[in-house]
Formats: structure tokens, C-alpha cells, sequence
């Protein structure tokens, strides 16, 4: 302890008074010197003769210092900050290249922030106590897909597991809310087991949880609402609790409110108590619709309670095995049912190719200056500076750079998040996503800053100092050209650089052909005239398919007469967004069919395909007539025909469709009367084949009303809401929206993947032209003289352009080769997100691969040619 | 180590102990300066020696270097285990030499 503590006080006396310790050093020193000078007179040289024996046999008096003041520990602090600001100094002196280096990597770095950011904001876990002992449970069906479990199931494991300290189902609905004195109005809300808060371990900030005598058949109906429908809806009535309401036709009393920001299970404002969802008492054992959480009792852990439910299944398929057999159950942390992250991934991938290409080039940058800066170094070592603190300073130096860069990149990224909350619809998110920048996002910028400095500083440095100072102060500057070590180096990064760009072009050129192929495909819907309406009938009311065929007859009658319409169908839902999947079962072929032999089911009213502007390819569209008792009829899609009843005529073939979450027996053998145009029904997604299916054969009670007018929304929504009140004053219309707003919704992610990568792929792009043009420009500078020795002796300008400019072919060539591989594993990467597109689509590949040379060859022709407008006789004095 | 030696005699100045290892070991150390004033700081920052500036015997300003207590005993354990040291490797070589 006393010599730790004594080395302190002698560094901190080093410290403070530093002018008294060198100068008794040097002193002392000199003392030495003149002692030995004396001791050599007295042997009998001269004084002058004797000084200067005394200072060779001494050495450099500076390094002898130097090596004495390195014994303390303050030293290491002192040269830190010299070298702290020798290297300001010099980024200042060259602030061409300063700017150039922090610039390209704080874009990077600040790109890479931002996605992290928003990736980070999804990955977050939902804000749960001990989110670590929530888990989801799922059931996997004899097929082997994920599905929810069945009320049935949900009950028997609730009553036989030991694992839990509860268990929660949940099912979602739309909830229309009619109160008399206001107007009506509809959220999102969920038929919630009693135990769902408690075990989230949230409380109503008003009145009382469910209780389980809530979550019975024939309780008195309750309901919990958020905080904003309070406070929205209800204008923060002080006496909300006991109010009754009206959801979706039933009077329901108030009993708790929820805080503000817990929307479970992701946007949800309304909880009803599961036992009261309809139907539910009846609900088959292979009904698998319920979402079930539970948390596992302490001590309990996942793997346990995963086999205790596995053994309570394997019970319960042997005594129901019509419904049980070969399903098992699933168990998983809870976050994991809502990642949504993979395609996010793939743009983590592409910003991180983008900060190496960034690295590579202030790589490429400083190994340039390296060797410019060679007689500098040498000087200092021949000073007496060891190759440690040399290192050192050029650490140093990136160091500054990326603290810059990140500084900066930091205020890029708060503009890019920003940005994206910009462009992004809020409402669709998990209640928990908040993007920003938060200390993770800042340690991960740190992080990263960090790890550019290791990557580009250290490299050069180390070559830089391993070189002979005698021959380096020999050539004194300008003459030097770059030693073929860091030639080769440089071509190497170069190299890398292009690849990574390549890999990058080839992500950016496939989403975009993802997106301009959708962008084709839906151009063939008429969707400028298209007025949306959503239905959602309360099922008390409308209990039977023919109460419901009836009144949605009757809403397309009424529509019809309206003067601004043309047309008006009911569907299950609009086109380009989403649509049930069924299997096919095709003509000669028995119950069983390959699980992939699908195809999306559409019910439409008969004017469907005049309301879309469309027209059949083959056959008729659907009367009032078809979908009644004798007229099971169906029309197909193009792709449906050319998949599945390739080679032959489809009108008149008959088919059968099952619904998989509802196996039927025998599901009715349906007519083909009709081939339509392939139209997107599904968002982010490859485009499948399609039945569309008259409603009148399975009305269900949420439809879509489709009107196409010549009137906009604002102005047809009154008159449509006239018509339907007549009908039924009970049913609000929701959502009434131009078709145009729900096309631009669906093609979001795809814009929103196709401009990340698109903007990565342009920032690689300017980087790598960056880098090439930097280096060839560096050639130039050091080749001068010689560039004026040729044009002098008669060299044609195009000679000495080439001269130039082959020095970017090495890199190039090695850049397409090895960028085509990073295409492929790219396009596997981004395969997920691909629409009629191929991951080794040639034509992309052909395309980026000459943009990449003309902006390379651009890049480095560039320079190389200003270099022929050179005066011989001022390049030859260039010194 | 050896410095310690030189200077449990008396204090002396840095010359002066340059010159005194050099005569005591027959030539065999010549230490440069370079690492002499290095390891008077070390030893100094250690607490092993304790340096005074005063007049030399030509009536220059020196400064004299001259043994801590602690330095003292650094010294003798040192030396001690010097003396262990030698001794083992001394033995070992006498061994190997009768061995071959």
C-alpha cells in the first residue's frame, strides 16, 4: 500500500510541478555530463574534445529524458494529451480529408443507429413484471402448424397443469359501441379470461379487475376500458364506473378503467370476460382460436411445464382422438409469438455492410496518408520516439475521428428516427414499441464508433511503424510513391469495398423490382373510384345465413340506387390486403391433398368484379343466383388455372374447398363459371392463387361494402349512412376510406425495405466512388513528375489516363467476383420479401453490375484525366 | 540491485555510481546512461533510494543519491536471494558438467 501510495504522490508532484522535475533532471544531467567532461580532461583531452566524448557516450540527452520520464505512470497521461492535441492539430491541417472521413462515418454510423433503434424498439419485450416467466401456449396441429388452442383444451390444462400459477385465453373482436345519446363508434377489444391482469401484474387505475365470477355464462355482463376510450369517448366521466354502456348491441356495466398505454394484448381498448364471447360454450375441441399466456408458478421452469402439457395432451388424445389426435402443445417465452423482426434483420445486415464500406474507405483514406506522412515519422523516431507511442498517436488519431463521426452520426440517427416515426402509421403497433434513442442505442453507437477505430486505426498504424527511418528521411517527401505493401493493401480494400457495394446493389435492385411488380400488378384494378365501407354485424341479431344474405342484399339494392354509383358489391374483404387461405381439393382427387395446395377464398356480391373495373378473362361473373341451393359456383384466378388446372379448361370443372381451421367432412363440389385477372389479396406477399366464392354460400358477419362512384369519400359517406340506417339504425359504418388509401397501406413494408436498401445501397455506392476517386487522385499527386516526364517525352493523354486508371481494373474485377457472391447470399437474405421476383434474377444482377463499373470507372477516370491537362514544365518542377 | 550495492557504502551522485559499477566490476557493466537515470527514478519512486541535491568535490551542484531503510533491506533480502539463486544454478551447471 505505502509504495503504490508514494508512486501517486511522485507522479502527482510530476504533474504539478512539472517545471522543477525537469528541470532538476535536466540538471542533474548536465552535472552528469560535466562530470564526465572533467574526468576526461583529467585523463588529458581538451576541454572540447572531452565534452564531446562525454555526449556520445551519453547518447541523445532528449531520449534519455524521455526514457526517465516514462517511468511514472503520469507520464502516460501527459503524452495522452499531447497526443490528444498533436492530433487535432493535424486533422485540422488537413481538413479535406477530415471531412471526408468523419462525414462518411457518421453516415454510416448514424444509419446504423437509426435501424437500431428501430429494430431494438420491435425486439422490446412487453413491459410485464418477470416478463421471463410469461410464456405463450400454442397447440401444433397433426400438420405440424402453429395454431391457438381450443376453449375445450384451454379449460382441461387450466384444470390439470400444476406448472402455472394461472393461465389467460384471449380472443379478439372489433367492438361497435352504440350508446344512445352518443354517436356510434368502434375499437379494438378482447374477450379476456378474469386471471389476464393479474397475471400481467397490471391494475385498473379506476374501479375493480374481472372477477371469476365475471367469466361465467349468464353473469351479470361487465366490461374494463382503456384510459383513452375513457377519456376520448366518455370525456373522463368521473362516474364511469357503474355507467352502463352499449357493446356491439348488449348493455354492459363499467367496472374498471385501464392506465393509458396498456392496450392488451397489442392495440386493444376495450375487455370483455371470455365466457360471454359468443358461441364459446358450444366451441368444438378443434376450434383452435383462443391465444393462451400463462405464468409459470415459481421455481417452475419452461422445459417442465412444456412436458407437463405435453402429457396432459397425450391424455387428452386418447380420449377425444377424432379432435386430438397428433396435437401437441407448444411453450415459448411470450415476446417470441410477436417477433416480427426477421426482414429487419436482413436491413441490420445491409447498414452494417454500409459501415464496413464506410470503414474500408477512411481505411483506405489514412493508409494514404500514412505514406505521405512517412518522413514525419521518421523524424520522430529518429527523435527518440518509441514505436509504441508512434502507434499510439495514430490511434489517437482514428480515435478522434470516430468520436467525431459518432457526435455526429448521433445527430444523423436522432434525424432518422424521427424521420421514421414521421412516415410511419403509429396505431399499428404493439402497445410497448417506443423507438428511441435510449442508452442501449447509445452504447451500441459507442460500440460501433469503436469498433471503426479498431478496424481502421490500428491497421495502418502498425504498418506505418514498422518502417526503417533511415530510409525514410532519405527520400524526403514528395518523390515517394506509395510502397507496394500499402498498394497492395489498398487495392485490397478497394476490392472490399465494391463487393460489399455490390452486395448492397443487388438487395436494393430485387426489392425494387419487388415493388415495381407489384406496383404492374395492381395497376390492373380501377382502385381511383373505389369508396371502402367495413360491416360488422352484431351475431344476436343476424344469428342465421339467412337473416344476413338478406340484409346484405337489400344494403347493395339501396347502395345501387344512390346517383353518384356505378357499382356496389359486398366482399369479405378489399383486395391487396389479406384474405382467408382454404385447400383445394382439385376434381379426381380423394380427402387427403398436399398441405400447400391452397388458395385464398374471397366471398363477393355479384357486381364484385364491376365495382374493381375488372374484366373476366373467361366464362361469366356471378347473378343473384349463384351461391343458392343447386348453384354452387365459384371463379378462379388466372394463376388458380394455370397452377392447378394447367392444360385444361377450367369452366365446368368442379372443385371443393375446406376451411383448415374447420375441417368439414364433405365440403359441396363448386362449379368453375369464370377465370378472373391474378389481383393481389394479400399484403407483403407472394401472389396465390385465388377462389372468389358468391356470399350467398357462406354469409359471414363481417363484410366489406366496395362502392365505386363518382363522387369522393367525404361526399358519399352521408348518403351511404342513410341507406344503412334505414336498414338497421343499430349499425354503424366503419372505416370508410378510399380503396387508394388501403392499396398505399399494404405496399408499405415493401417501400419501406425497398428504401432502406435503397438508401444503404446509394451510400455504398457514393462511398466506394469516394474511395476510388480519393486513391487515384493520391496517384496522381505522387506521380506528377513522372506523368510530366511522359507527356513531355510525347505520350498521348489517353496513354496516361490509361496508365492511371488500370489501377482501379484489380479492384473492380475482384469487386464484381466477389460482390456477385454477396448478390447470392443477399438474395437469399431479402428471398422473404421477394413478389414475382427471383433472388438470382439476372437481369438485376446484369444491371448493378455495369452501374457499379460505369460509377467505378467514372470514379477513377476522372482524376486520371484532369492529370494529361498538366503543364509538362510545371510537373516537372512539381517538388 | 546493484545500484542498492554501490550506494550502501555512501551516497553518491549519478556519475559517480555509473563509475564506481564499472570499477567494481572490473568492466565487465558498463551501464549507459540511458537506462541508469531510468532506474534512479524507479528505485526513487519506490522508495529504495532518496536523492539530495549538494555540492560535489569540485564544487558543482550534484545530487546524491543515498540509501532508504526500506532500501537497505530490499538490499540484504535481494542479495540473499541472489546468493540461493546462484548457488542452485551453480550446482545445476556442476552437475550437467560431470554428467557429459
Amino acid at each position: 500500500m505505502i509504495p503504490l501510495f508514494r508512486r501517486l504522490i511522485g507522479g502527482l508532484r510530476a504533474v504539478f510541478h512539472r517545471e522543477r522535475v525537469e528541470q532538476e533532471l535536466d540538471e542533474e544531467l548536465r552535472g552528469f555530463l560535466q562530470t564526465a567532461a572533467d574526468d576526461k580532461v583529467r585523463a588529458g583531452l581538451t576541454e572540447s574534445a572531452a565534452m564531446r566524448a562525454a555526449r556520445i557516450e551519453l547518447g541523445s540527452v532528449e531520449a534519455v529524458k524521455e526514457h526517465v520520464r516514462d517511468v511514472g505512470w503520469e507520464s502516460v497521461l501527459e503524452q495522452l494529451w499531447r497526443d490528444v492535441q498533436y492530433a487535432s492539430r493535424t486533422l485540422r491541417r488537413s481538413r479535406g480529408f477530415t471531412a471526408v472521413a468523419v462525414i462518411s462515418l457518421a453516415l454510416a454510423i448514424g444509419f446504423n443507429t437509426t435501424l437500431f433503434t428501430i429494430v431494438s424498439g420491435m425486439g422490446s419485450t412487453p413491459p410485464v413484471d418477470q416478463s421471463d416467466q410469461v410464456v405463450s401456449l400454442t397447440s401444433l396441429d397433426s400438420a405440424g402448424r402453429t395454431v391457438g388452442v381450443s376453449y375445450p383444451d384451454f379449460q382441461d390444462w387450466r384444470h390439470l397443469s400444476q406448472s402455472f400459477e394461472g393461465l389467460a385465453a384471449h380472443s379478439v373482436m372489433a367492438v361497435n359501441l352504440t350508446d344512445r345519446d352518443l354517436a356510434a363508434d368502434r375499437v379494438a377489444g378482447a374477450y379476456i379470461s378474469a386471471t389476464t391482469f393479474s397475471l400481467l401484474r397490471e391494475h385498473p387505475i379506476l374501479g375493480r379487475d374481472f372477477r371469476p365470477d365475471d367469466d361465467r355464462p349468464g353473469a351479470e355482463p361487465v366490461v374494463i376500458i382503456a384510459a383513452s376510450v375513457w377519456k376520448g369517448r366518455y370525456g373522463g366521466d368521473p362516474g364511469i364506473i357503474g355507467r352502463v354502456i352499449t357493446a356491439n348491441g348488449r348493455r354492459v356495466t363499467v367496472v374498471g378503467v385501464m392506465r393509458d398505454g396498456f392496450r392488451f394484448p397489442l392495440v386493444h381498448d376495450l375487455w370483455l370476460p371470455l365466457a360471454v364471447a359468443p358461441g364459446l360454450e358450444r366451441q368444438a375441441r378443434d376450434a383452435r382460436g383462443l391465444r393462451v399466456f400463462g405464468r409459470l408458478a415459481t421455481g417452475v421452469r419452461l422445459a417442465q411445464a412444456w412436458a407437463e402439457l405435453d402429457t396432459i395432451m397425450a391424455g387428452l388424445s386418447k380420449t377425444y382422438p377424432t379432435t386430438n389426435a397428433n396435437v401437441r402443445p407448444r411453450v415459448e417465452p411470450l415476446t417470441r409469438g410477436f417477433d416480427l423482426r426477421n426482414p429487419w434483420n436482413a436491413a441490420l445486415i445491409a447498414v452494417g455492410i454500409v459501415l464496413l464500406i464506410a470503414c474500408a474507405n477512411v481505411a483506405n483514406l489514412l493508409l494514404a496518408r500514412a505514406v505521405r506522412r512517412a518522413p514525419e515519422i521518421a523524424i520522430r523516431t529518429s527523435l527518440g520516439a518509441t514505436r509504441r507511442r508512434l502507434v499510439q498517436q495514430l490511434v489517437i488519431e482514428s480515435l478522434l475521428l470516430a468520436a467525431m463521426a459518432g457526435v455526429a452520426g448521433l445527430g444523423a440517427a436522432a434525424l432518422g428516427v424521427r424521420i421514421w416515426l414521421a412516415s410511419m402509421p403509429a396505431a399499428s403497433w404493439p402497445y410497448w414499441y417506443h423507438f428511441a434513442i435510449n442508452t442501449r442505442v447509445l452504447s451500441y453507437l459507442s460500440g460501433i464508433s469503436l469498433g471503426s477505430v479498431l478496424f481502421l486505426g490500428v491497421g495502418p498504424a502498425w504498418s506505418l511503424s514498422g518502417s526503417f527511418p533511415e530510409a525514410d528521411l532519405s527520400h524526403t517527401g514528395r518523390g515517394r510513391s506509395a510502397g507496394p505493401r500499402a498498394r497492395r493493401w489498398s487495392t485490397v480494400l478497394l476490392s472490399a469495398e465494391l463487393a460489399l457495394t455490390l452486395s448492397l446493389l443487388a438487395g436494393a435492385g430485387l426489392l425494387a423490382r419487388t415493388l415495381l411488380a407489384v406496383y404492374r400488378a395492381d395497376s390492373i384494378v380501377d382502385t381511383d373510384p373505389v369508396i371502402l365501407a367495413g360491416l360488422d354485424l352484431p351475431p344476436q341479431q343476424y344469428a342465421t345465413p339467412a337473416q344476413r344474405i338478406a340484409l346484405y342484399s337489400q344494403l347493395e339494392e339501396r347502395v345501387s340506387t344512390i346517383p353518384s354509383v356505378q357499382a356496389t358489391a359486398l366482399a369479405s374483404g378489399a383486395p391487396f390486403y389479406s384474405a382467408a387461405v382454404w385447400s383445394v381439393i382439385l376434381p379426381g382427387q380423394a380427402g387427403a391433398t398436399p398441405a400447400s395446395q391452397t388458395s385464398s377464398y374471397v366471398l363477393i356480391g355479384p357486381r364484385y368484379f364491376d365495382t374493381l373495373g375488372l374484366r373476366l378473362l373467361r366464362g361469366r361473373v356471378f347473378t343473384d343466383l349463384d351461391g343458392t341451393p343447386g348453384h354452387e359456383t365459384v371463379i378462379v384466378n388466372e394463376l388458380f388455372a394455370s397452377k392447378y388446372l394447367a392444360g385444361t379448361n377450367p369452366l365446368g370443372q368442379r372443385i371443393r374447398l375446406a376451411d383448415p381451421t374447420k375441417p368439414d367432412p364433405k365440403p359441396p363440389w363448386l362449379t368453375i363459371v369464370g377465370v378472373s385477372p391474378t389481383v393481389r389479396e394479400h399484403y407483403a406477399q407472394e401472389f396465390d392463387p385465388v377462389v372468389y366464392v358468391p356470399y350467398r354460400l357462406n354469409p359471414l358477419a363481417n363484410m366489406v361494402l366496395m362502392t365505386r362512384a363518382s363522387a369522393d369519400a367525404a361526399a358519399l359517406a352521408p348518403a351511404l349512412r342513410e341507406q344503412f340506417r334505414q336498414l338497421d339504425p343499430d349499425l354503424p359504418l366503419l372505416d370508410i376510406q378510399p380503396l387508394n388509401w388501403l392499396l398505399s397501406g399494404t405496399r408499405f413494408a415493401n417501400q419501406v425495405f425497398a428504401t432502406l436498401f435503397g438508401i444503404a445501397a446509394a451510400l455504398g455506392l457514393l462511398l466506394a466512388a469516394v474511395g476510388l476517386y480519393a486513391v487515384v487522385t493520391y496517384d496522381v499527386g505522387q506521380r506528377t513528375r513522372e506523368i510530366g516526364i511522359r507527356l513531355a517525352l510525347g505520350a498521348h493523354p489517353r496513354q496516361v489516363v490509361w496508365l492511371l486508371g488500370r489501377r482501379v481494373l484489380t479492384p473492380l474485377a475482384w469487386g464484381l467476383t466477389i460482390g456477385l457472391g454477396g448478390a447470392w447470399g443477399v438474395g437469399r437474405l431479402v428471398r422473404g420479401m421477394l413478389i414475382r421476383t427471383s433472388p438470382d434474377d439476372p437481369l438485376t444482377l446484369v444491371s448493378i453490375s455495369l452501374v457499379l463499373t460505369v460509377v467505378a470507372l467514372i470514379a477513377a477516370l476522372r482524376p486520371a484525366r484532369r492529370s494529361t491537362r498538366l503543364d509538362p514544365v510545371t510537373a516537372l518542377r512539381y517538388e | 540491485m546493484l545500484i542498492l550495492k554501490t550506494l550502501a557504502l555512501e551516497p553518491m551522485h549519478g556519475y559517480g555510481i555509473g563509475l564506481r559499477l564499472e570499477q567494481i566490476s572490473q568492466g565487465v557493466f558498463r551501464v549507459n546512461a540511458g537506462s541508469l537515470f531510468p532506474a534512479f527514478r524507479r528505485l526513487e519512486r519506490d522508495g529504495l533510494i532518496k536523492g539530495e541535491w549538494r555540492a560535489t568535490e569540485n564544487h558543482r551542484r550534484a545530487k546524491y543519491y543515498a540509501l532508504t531503510a526500506q532500501g537497505r533491506a530490499t538490499l540484504r533480502r535481494e542479495t540473499r536471494q541472489w546468493e540461493v539463486q546462484t548457488a542452485a544454478i551453480a550446482r545445476i551447471l556442476k552437475m550437467s558438467t560431470s554428467e557429459s
